[in-house]
């Protein structure tokens, strides 16, 4: 109403422009790791268990990116590692979007004294270390791709639920939830046609951001020996394999690195292009 | 003649996609009172923050504002500080949003009365004292020691009128102090307003979209629309005898629903 | 004949807070516009959520049709829901911003089973548009590219839709800018007076949208009804010390 809010929808007709760049970027880097990773399915350049070359050998045209101590070849582990990445950061990130989701729209539902404590129980789950809670169910279930998309998700569940409850909370808040209960809709059909369609955008850029920080969590894990096991390893558990004999064969520490750095800027990236994408207000301006 | 207090020639504010205000000039003699009438977008609060040397970034100003002697447009925001609060004071529409939440209402009032005139502690806070009694909050050691959220929104506006007379301005702007109080209270504030505008000779820039409430506070006003002067004159002249297809419009509006209180059930 | 609406001796406390409102009770006439004049703090929001079956009443009981309304039945609660609809405050956050015009307004005809067919909704939603005065065309769009009183009006054919026989309007032109508050205040005369008959409760702090509007009208203070009658009555000569300070307090236009 005021000359302020007109400014408002202003500069976001300048922004798009520059979104639509960090959009496209993001969608390259995150490209070439997806790239790698559907190679891997039909190509692999050796065997993962091949320990038939030399050990520590650096970057030759047998091995491109050499060998690590046990004589593997390092691109093929770093490609089945491309794939691990992304296997754990959807998987994860369903698993933790299903369950954050559901729990979340649940709690914003709830009042008072209701709504106090499953939030505090929230806060509790959120303040458990993921770590801890990836030890725990590596120890019951053995170490392995499943358990560590089970760790990271029920550990993201809980922070995409805290968010799904404020954004919901401010949208039920809001007069034309209000209406729709007057038109007769019920608890569902608020759900379904109001709430998630408002939330939604948040909670897309919100889930990109932790689909980088679930990567980098499996690679932190692998690097302590909780993710999957050899030969299906993970740039983490390579990053560990390495870092003993980074100053004789530097690619087999820094490879890794790289390309988990590629990846989850390239995600942060999307993640930011994405933010004023499929909204409305901002697609065309009166 | 006294130079006029408040001289706004051609002004214009510009943001980059294009000009929010165009053209606009009126004068405000010392000691009188103007009212600026205007819908949402006509530019009416954008006049005020530019009088004051308030505009937001990314707007500019240009042509002249005429302060008290000192020209706005342009000056460097250490002239602009010496003109605020001692030439002219503003108190805005929402106190809850004006005052700090976090700070006493009598701390928050010390702090422009200290500006003023450098008291000793017990000095000072007499002086807090008065200046809620002088707004009719006669509470006024319970209403100094309460933060904004304890006090109702009657109350917080009468501080925020306190805090802007503090410094003893000589214009005080008021953009809609009143729109967000209720009818009986926005009553107390606009008497308030009146009389303490008389008793210290000020004058008095008066914003609102309510040409009844302006009619309570100004004689003479200005009427914006979309950025652009749409006319002015005596508001009791404009009232009786629109001229121009805008004002015919307003008035109408206003009319019929003023009239409808002495003629009810009108329309059914 | 019987009441439309009969409020008797309704109350009611949010748990653990003094009560809203105590001992309110009126009655709408059909055909005969109720307003409901009160400041913040009167209870007006509370006896409106009442109203309209999104809270139970602490005291007393309301009743539709001269017959007792339970909000906690689920067949009386789609009853009620056919019988009174409503338009709010602000024109901004009443309408969802991510549907369409169409969708927003057809969503009484979904939620209440009224219509089922795409095209049988379509033809009642173009209607309506038109008994608002909007262009068919708007049940494309998006409520952003409309104005407030453009919006007000999608919220009063959303209302109207399901063809109720009682519309509670809450503030519906505080939030207008004055020259469209008229035009606002024209369409729900006009509604009132249409070919369906239409009873429309007034809720508002501006004594003049009330007098303009309502037969009827009743003073909310602190909960309670202080005042009540025909609006010509209680405007020319109010009774209770509280409607007189209100209307003394009313800003009016120079004579």
């Amino acid at each position: 109403m005021s000359a302020v809010a007109e400014l408002d929808v202003d500069d976001a007709q300048r922004m798009p422009r520059r979104r639509s760049l960090t959009l496209a970027i993001g969608c390259v880097l995150v490209g070439i790791i997806v790239v790698i990773a559907l190679v891997s399915l039909v190509y692999l350049p050796y065997p993962p268990s091949d320990t038939s070359g030399s050990r520590l050998a650096p970057p030759s045209p047998q091995h491109w990116a050499g060998t690590d101590k046990l004589g593997r070849d390092l691109l093929t582990q770093l490609m089945i590692g491309a794939r691990i990445a992304l296997t754990v950061g959807i998987g994860s990130v369903a698993l933790g979007a299903a369950l954050g989701v559901t729990i979340g729209v649940i709690v914003s539902f709830a009042t008072r004294w209701l709504d106090d404590t499953l939030s505090a129980l929230l806060d509790v789950l959120i303040a458990f270390p993921t770590l801890l809670l990836a030890m725990l169910i590596v120890a019951a279930r053995g170490a392995s791709l499943d358990s560590a998309i089970l760790a990271i998700g029920i550990a993201m569940s809980a922070i995409v639920a805290r968010l799904t409850r404020i954004l919901g909370k401010r949208v039920l808040a809001q007069d034309y939830i209000t209406a729709a209960r007057v038109s007769g809709t019920g608890k569902l059909g608020i759900v379904f046609l109001h709430l998630l369609p408002n939330i939604w955008p948040t909670l897309v850029v919100n889930l990109a951001l932790q689909f980088g920080l679930a990567v980098l969590a499996e690679a932190s894990l692998s690097y302590l020996g909780l993710g999957a096991p050899p030969p299906n390893a993970s740039w983490g558990r390579i990053l560990q394999e390495a870092q003993g004999t980074v100053l004789v064969a530097p690619v087999g520490a820094i490879a890794p690195g790289v390309l988990l750095v590629i990846l989850v800027i390239g995600i942060n990236l999307v993640a930011d292009g994405l933010r004023d994408i499929g909204d409305p207000t901002r697609r065309r301006r009166r | 003649m006294s130079e006029p207090i408040l001289r706004v020639d051609d002004l214009g504010v510009h943001s980059s996609t294009g000009a929010l205000l165009r053209d606009v000039s009126f004068q405000l003699e010392a000691g009188h009172r103007l009212g600026l009438i205007g819908e949402s977008g006509s530019g009416k609060s954008l006049t005020a923050l530019a009088i004051m040397g308030l505009l937001p970034d990314g707007l500019t100003a240009d042509g002249s504002i005429s302060l008290g002697g000192s020209q706005v447009v342009g000056a460097a925001e250490r002239q602009l500080v010496g003109l605020r609060g001692r030439v002219a004071s503003v108190v805005f529409q929402e106190p809850l949003t004006a005052l700090d939440p976090l700070m006493r209402l009598g701390r928050q009032l010390a702090e422009p009365i200290q500006r003023y005139r450098s008291l000793p502690r017990a000095e000072l806070r007499a002086a807090v004292t008065d200046a809620l009694l002088e707004v009719g909050l006669d509470d006024a050691d319970r209403i100094a020691r309460s933060f904004p959220h304890e006090v109702s929104g009657g109350q917080r506006q009468r501080v925020a009128i306190a805090m802007a007379l503090a410094t003893r301005p000589q214009l005080l702007i008021a953009d809609e102090p009143s729109t967000a109080l209720d009818v009986t209270v926005q009553a107390g504030i606009l008497d308030l307003l009146d009389r303490v505008i008389s008793e210290r000779g000020m004058s008095l820039l008066f914003i609102s979209h309510d040409l009844a409430v302006v009619s309570r506070v100004a004689d003479r006003v200005v009427l914006l629309r979309h950025g652009e002067v749409a006319d002015r004159g005596s508001l009791a002249e404009l009232i009786a005898r629109p001229q121009h297809p805008y004002t015919r419009e307003l008035v109408a509006g206003a009319r019929e629903l003023d009239r409808a209180i002495d003629n009810p059930g009108s329309l059914t | 004949m019987t009441a439309l609406l009969e409020a008797r001796d309704l109350g009611f406390a949010y748990r653990g807070r003094p009560r809203a409102l105590a001992d309110v009770s009126f009655t709408v006439e059909p055909g005969e516009n109720l307003g409901i004049v009160g400041e913040s703090g009167a209870g007006k929001s509370t006896l409106l959520r009442l109203l309209l079956g999104l809270a139970r009443p602490s005291a007393g009981m309301l009743l539709t049709d001269g017959v007792e309304f339970d909000a906690r039945s689920r067949t009386a609660l789609r009853a009620h829901r056919l019988f009174a609809q409503a338009v709010f405050q602000d024109p901004y956050s009443s309408l969802d911003p991510r549907q369409s015009v169409e969708r927003i307004i057809a969503e009484p005809l979904r939620s209440l089973r009224l219509e089922r067919s795409p095209s049988a909704i379509q033809t009642r939603v173009a209607a309506v548009l038109e008994s608002v005065g909007l262009p068919a065309d708007a049940a494309k769009r998006y409520p952003h590219e409309f104005s407030g009183g453009q919006r007000q009006r999608i919220a009063i054919a959303r209302a109207i839709v399901p063809s109720p026989r009682l519309l509670l309007a809450d503030e519906p032109v505080s939030a207008l800018d004055v020259s469209t508050r008229v035009r606002i205040i024209d369409l729900l005369a006009e509604l009132g007076t249409g070919s369906a008959p239409l009873t429309v409760v007034v809720v508002s702090h501006d004594i003049g949208v009330v007098a303009a509007l309502c037969r009827r009208m009743l003073v909310l203070e602190n909960g309670r009804v202080v005042e009540q009658g025909r609006t010509d009555a209680v405007l020319a000569a109010p009774q209770h010390p509280y409607t007189q300070r209100l209307l003394a307090s009313v800003p009016r236009l120079p004579a």
